[in-house]
């Protein structure tokens, strides 16, 4: 997969206007299911998507390919997320169940624990452990220093294990 | 109840597993994309075209007069760093600019009226006088100019006068003004006298006629051409007689030897008080005489430092 991915890149970079296609077909999945765990509708999700690979096209020919482009993609669409997130909750409160009401996709427990945590701390939980992505990428994605997600992440499990062995 | 990593990531996946890109979502990513590329061709191209326009206008206005009677684009930014500067001089000189340019730069009397009493603005006249003596032109011809409806942009490249020629000229009248009234430490002389026949005096009133003044014991002849100014305005000898009585008068005289060795007063600036600094530290109300500047020496008589009496008119009067 890393080596189909660099190769891609370099193509994109060369120009080959195919290969960025290739580079979505790649890379949609996993960022599509990180935005989701952020702003928990499809419509909205969608929206993030067609802008950080239009973004990312624009710098395509500056890409490189030593370095990690689903990082550096999924740092630009979490910045979309988050001014798209600030645009349509101008005001910062507590997920409510109206804040979630296109879950459609999630169900049961998930759904539940997911419900009662921040975006923020639904972002880190998703990317630490439906990613797998190291906490020092989750820092440079989010733009937040490791003590941050660490206590993002230690708070959204804490929340996670209480719906999980009490239902609530 | 204690989970373990492996969990909660089997939990999230499971529970995730679902949420995956439609089918459509690939084709708005490229249509996006599509319509963003051309979003950005119309824009560069509008910006391309706007540069051009601007390159093509600069590059027309430099050679062509686009900007009618002011001239090309150059004379225009010329003129309008000129007119600051004359604005800027009106400012400093504060009463009487125009005068006090055409004094300073050895404009007759008449001219200088004349420019005064045109319907030009103190900066205009300012400017007409500073052109017309780095032209070598008389002011008439260069009001003529002006009244014609030309720009000074486009008089001072028809008399081949730049703006550096206008700064030099500011620079002397600034030089020449402050000297007059003692506020520069200039060692120049007000009025230039490469002719060795200016002659600037300070110092009490001690006589005066109709057509005589005596100050600091030089007699000047009043002409026709003398202006007298007390406070700003015009005054006669008359009336600087009547005042004499009252107490005692000073004035600062600019003048010229004349071919008979008598003194003519071309501008006499009468105050209340005579206050500053004179050459050798001597005595306000006596003539003193700069040994320092052959040019002064040649001037004959040099009384370094005075007010003009509406400045003068602000300060505390000397008992």
């Amino acid at each position: 997969m890393d080596d189909e991915l660099r190769t891609v890149v370099t193509r994109v970079h060369a120009g080959e206007e195919a290969a960025f296609d290739e580079l979505y077909h790649l890379t949609v999945r996993q960022l599509y299911r990180t935005l989701y765990t952020y702003l928990m509708t499809r419509e909205d999700v969608e929206d993030v998507v067609q802008e950080a690979y239009l973004k990312l096209y624009q710098v395509r020919r500056k890409l490189d390919d030593t370095r990690s482009v689903p990082v550096y993609l999924r740092t630009i669409a979490i910045n979309c997320a988050k001014r798209k997130f600030r645009r349509t909750h101008p005001v910062t409160a507590p997920a409510e169940e109206d804040d979630v009401s296109g879950t459609e996709l999630v169900k049961g427990v998930v759904r539940a624990a997911l419900q009662q945590l921040s975006p923020a701390d639904r972002l880190v939980m998703g990317l630490f452990y439906g990613d797998q992505t190291s906490i020092q990428d989750i820092c440079r994605m989010m733009g937040e220093k490791e003590g941050t997600v660490k206590s993002r992440l230690s708070r959204a499990r804490e929340r996670l294990r209480e719906v999980i062995d009490h239902g609530t | 109840m204690e989970h373990n990593d492996r969990e909660y990531t089997d939990m999230l996946n499971e529970e995730l597993k679902e949420v995956k890109p439609g089918a459509g979502l690939h084709s708005k990513v490229r249509d996006g994309i599509a319509r963003n590329a051309v979003h950005m061709h119309r824009r560069n191209t509008a910006l391309g075209a706007v540069a051009i326009a601007i390159v093509l206008t600069m590059g027309l206005s430099a050679v062509t007069p686009v900007f009618g009677r002011n001239g090309t684009l150059p004379q225009v930014i010329t003129a309008m760093a000129a007119e600051r500067q004359a604005k800027k001089m009106s400012k400093t000189l504060g009463t009487a600019p125009v005068q006090q340019t055409g004094t300073a730069l050895q404009t007759s009397v008449t001219t200088v009226q004349a420019v005064s009493d045109s319907a030009l603005s103190e900066t205009d006249g300012i400017l007409a006088l500073v052109i017309a003596e780095r032209s070598g032109k008389s002011v008439t011809e260069v009001l003529k100019l002006r009244t014609d409806g030309l720009g000074w942009g486009i008089i001072m490249a028809q008399l081949n006068v730049s703006g550096r020629d206008i700064g030099k000229a500011m620079s002397q009248v600034k030089k020449a003004v402050a000297v007059t009234k003692g506020q520069g430490a200039s060692s120049e002389p007000a009025v230039s006298n490469k002719d060795g026949n200016k002659i600037v005096v300070s110092g009490e009133i001690t006589g005066v006629s109709t057509t005589l003044i005596t100050v600091a014991g030089k007699t000047f002849v009043i002409g026709s051409e003398t202006q007298l100014k007390y406070h700003g305005e015009a005054i006669t000898p008359a009336e600087i007689t009547a005042k004499l009585p009252a107490g005692k008068l000073y004035a600062t005289v600019q003048g010229t030897k004349q071919a008979d060795t008598s003194l003519g007063a071309s501008l006499i600036i009468v105050q209340d008080t005579l206050e500053g600094k004179t050459g050798t530290g001597g005595r306000a109300d006596k003539p003193q005489q700069r040994t320092g500047n052959p040019r002064q020496r040649a001037a004959g008589t040099w009384q370094g430092h005075s007010r003009d009496g509406h400045r003068a008119a602000h300060r505390r009067v000397r008992p």
